[in-house]
């Protein structure tokens, strides 16, 4: 071991790591650990693993060589692992399934950078007998887990078997290093649109983009003269408005890969890699330049089909974005695309950008949101305070998009100790500042705020309300509920009506058909409760606002938050159910109490 | 309860203590450390190393040996202890007190090599890890 500030636990556990792999049958140590980041306490032993009991295949030698990173500054006390191809002798140069990029050497480690993912337990790899599916914690099991995964990985690399049918789809790892922008591409894609793209496969086209921090957002397609729609994804307000510019697009058969599964890093290897499907991409791109007159650098989407899985269909289309260089001198269109044909073909690094991601709202609130028929639903919601703003800050991030607010009030400072609102929207409208904030915590929302009282005869509300499926009532306002349900509003559409007791001790929910909905009704309903809340009211010194006697409702965000949670569970149960009878309820705020344990006697 | 214990002593360092089943200490740390990482590192490598690591009785014309080892000796006050040492001599783990004679402490160590063999097992069985999501730092618990 060679020597350098390290723990000497660590130095002890990897000196025995050593030991044991060296009785592992198919590893050959072929030096000592040697500190490769002293200040980052990074370590690496070269090994030679070999292709056990599989002929040599599908590019994988008999023997190949390996360095095994250890990393124990990077937060893991354990040491983080991970195995890459060494930087020379026999290693592999190819790039396979689970495996990151591997066109060449790491920036910053004196290896290759193709490490493999001998961590994932849900693939092919982890159903071998001798693969566990779980990572040991302490340091020599874990290193010598990951060393027996690679032999494992080898075997399959060699028989095609790395993927097998029913594993997850992959991509390619396009996070090529040195190659890579700092930029993020958010596109919108759906089944839908897939059938739209498999019949423009092998074209191109004029796209227009958005930068929103450093991401691009694809705005709309066009076809290659830039007139005709191609496809335009449903943004919400906050893309919407957000300035654009043009860009280019093509549309490939299948991922564009080179050397097993290994993305193009160069624009030739680009260019093979379509060529393979049959595409000769540099042909699309001079098609579309003529109607492309930016002078300045550009950016290039590739779309490509993505597999539910592995050997599976392909369902959506993928986007991966790169940057193509200025050809500002050039001011003739066809020497111009004669340029940029040019440099297609030369072996120039292609500038990927760092990372894709579908925005599509299947994809984007896969971690969890409403019912579609909530999503669907077209909501006014009346009353934009501490409840109504909670409500609807779950509804908007859950997935609705079609959401009208509306509140008469400004936001005041005393608002902001339980509202989703801020100090920056003091004295603003409610409603119009919480439509703003909505549109931007949901990308594909479309959320209007209107300062009115209600009843109103304002078009924008009259409109809103005669498209309403759903009319939520978070005004607390004894005066609204007399009114409703509004005039124009369908007679099929549901009333919810959500208030809190002091304190939010309790949620009152009232839900009912507006052709069914009764004032009277919920008045008899309620009636015990408000008895009950005033008379707790009166037992209270109120906190006040400012100026005359102006008493303000006791009531912690946490509880609000909590019964918004409650108050949207219910308006969800009501909509999926499609009830139309009346529902009462009344939940009373509740929090588990602490019971505590006797002290354990181990101290 | 079986299991390493951690603790911090009067000086505020680290150290572990190994109790069996019937909640009696079997093992300790030999020293104290300087932070809980450190004191947790000595206990998995003892837990690795110990249950396959020969057993050796320490005599005065005996060296140290180069790998992890058991030795078990008599004291001054006559009394029969073991320590572990890892691979660079070092003492990561002691017994917690003299033992009468020889066969006690050499049963001794046997009970600590099966009990260490034991939490090791129990170690790779049950754990459990979810599938990798950007969420998930623990097993189980999500944020």
């Amino acid at each position: 071991m060679h020597n350098c500030m390290m723990n000497e636990l660590d130095k002890l556990a990897l000196d025995q790591t050593k030991i044991k792999l060296s009785t592992i049958e198919g590893v050959t140590i072929l030096g000592d650990w040697v500190p490769v980041n002293v200040v980052h306490n990074i370590f690496m032993l070269s090994v030679q693993l070999e292709l056990l009991d599989t002929a040599p295949a599908n590019d994988i030698p008999q023997y190949s060589t390996w360095s095994v990173i250890v990393d124990f500054g990077s937060g893991d006390k354990w040491g983080k692992v991970k195995v890459y191809p060494s930087l020379n002798g026999n290693a592999i140069t190819y790039t396979y399934y689970h495996q990151q990029y591997n066109g060449g050497s790491h920036d910053t480690l004196p290896v290759r950078n193709g490490d493999i993912c001998t961590l994932s337990s849900i693939h092919g790899l982890a159903i071998s007998k001798k693969a566990f599916t779980t990572e040991p914690l302490h340091t020599i099991e874990r290193i010598i887990w990951h060393v027996e995964r690679s032999l494992e990985w080898l075997k399959a690399a060699a028989t095609n078997t790395l993927s097998i049918l029913g594993d997850n789809f992959e991509l390619p790892d396009f996070g090529i290093p040195k190659n890579t922008q700092s930029l993020f591409l958010g596109y919108y894609e759906s089944k839908d649109s897939f059938n739209t793209w498999k019949a423009l496969s092998g074209q191109g086209g004029i796209a227009y983009v958005s930068l929103l921090n450093n991401t691009i957002v694809v705005r709309r397609y066009m076809n290659k003269s830039g007139q005709r729609s191609v496809y335009e994804p449903r943004w919400g307000k906050a893309v919407q408005n957000l300035p654009e510019r043009k860009a280019l697009w093509v549309c490939l058969d299948q991922i564009p890969v080179v050397n097993h599964w290994q993305a193009p890093s160069t624009f030739q290897e680009l260019l093979t890699a379509a060529s393979f499907q049959g595409i000769d991409l540099a042909a699309v791109i001079k098609g579309v330049l003529g109607n492309f007159p930016e002078n300045s650098e550009y950016f290039v989407l590739i779309g490509m089909p993505v597999l539910d899985k592995v050997n599976g269909i392909p369902f959506v289309y993928h986007w991966q974005g790169f940057v193509m260089p200025a050809t500002n001198k050039i001011k003739h269109p066809a020497i111009k695309a004669i340029m940029v044909v040019n440099h297609l073909r030369t072996k120039s690094p292609i500038k990927w950008f760092l990372e894709s991601e579908n925005w599509h709202p299947n994809t984007l609130q896969n971690r969890g949101r409403v019912d579609k028929t909530l999503r669907k639903s077209e909501i006014v919601l009346i009353g934009c305070g501490a409840l109504g703003a909670n409500v609807a800050e779950l509804l908007v991030r859950m997935g609705v998009s079609n959401l009208t607010v509306v509140d008469k009030e400004l936001f005041s400072p005393g608002n902001i100790v339980r509202h989703t609102l801020t100090v920056r929207q003091i004295n603003e409208s409610k409603a119009v500042a919480l439509a703003k904030h909505l549109n931007e915590v949901n990308p594909t929302a479309s959320i209007v705020g209107l300062m009115l009282s209600i009843p109103s005869n304002d078009k924008t509300f009259t409109e809103a309300l005669s498209k309403a499926t759903l009319l939520i009532d978070c005004s607390a306002d004894d005066g609204l509920m007399s009114e409703l349900p509004l005039l124009g509003l369908n007679g099929n559409a549901k009333i919810i009506s959500c208030s809190t007791g002091l304190h939010a001790n309790k949620l009152f929910f009232y839900a009912n058909t507006a052709e069914s909905f009764s004032d009277d009704e919920f008045n008899t309903w309620f009636q015990p409760f408000r008895e009950q809340e005033h008379i707790l009211a009166q037992k209270e010194d109120l906190p006040r606002g400012a100026g005359c006697w102006n008493p303000v409702t006791p009531a912690k965000l946490s509880r609000i938050a909590g019964l918004s949670a409650i108050a949207v569970e219910l308006i969800e149960r009501v909509i999926v159910d499609d009830i139309t009878e009346t529902v009462e309820i009344c939940h009373e705020w509740q929090v588990p109490s602490i019971k505590l344990l006797p002290k354990s006697k181990a101290a | 309860m079986k299991g390493f214990q951690f603790y911090q002593d009067v000086k505020n360092e680290w150290r572990w203590r190994l109790k069996n089943a019937s909640d009696v200490i079997v093992a300790d740390s030999a020293e104290g450390y300087q932070n809980k990482p450190d004191c947790e590192k000595g206990a998995a490598l003892f837990t690795t190393l110990g249950p396959d690591a020969p057993v050796v009785k320490r005599t005065v014309s005996v060296a140290n040996g180069d790998g992890p080892e058991w030795k078990y000796f008599e004291d001054a006050a006559k009394q029969w202890r073991w320590h572990f040492q890892a691979g660079n001599n070092r003492i990561i783990a002691a017994s917690p007190k003299g033992y009468k004679d020889e066969t006690e402490v050499k049963a001794m160590i046997t009970e600590v090599k099966a009990l260490l063999k034991e939490i090791g097992k129990e170690k790779s069985s049950n754990s459990y890890s979810t599938p990798v999501t950007s969420g998930a730092a623990s097993g189980g618990r999500f944020a």
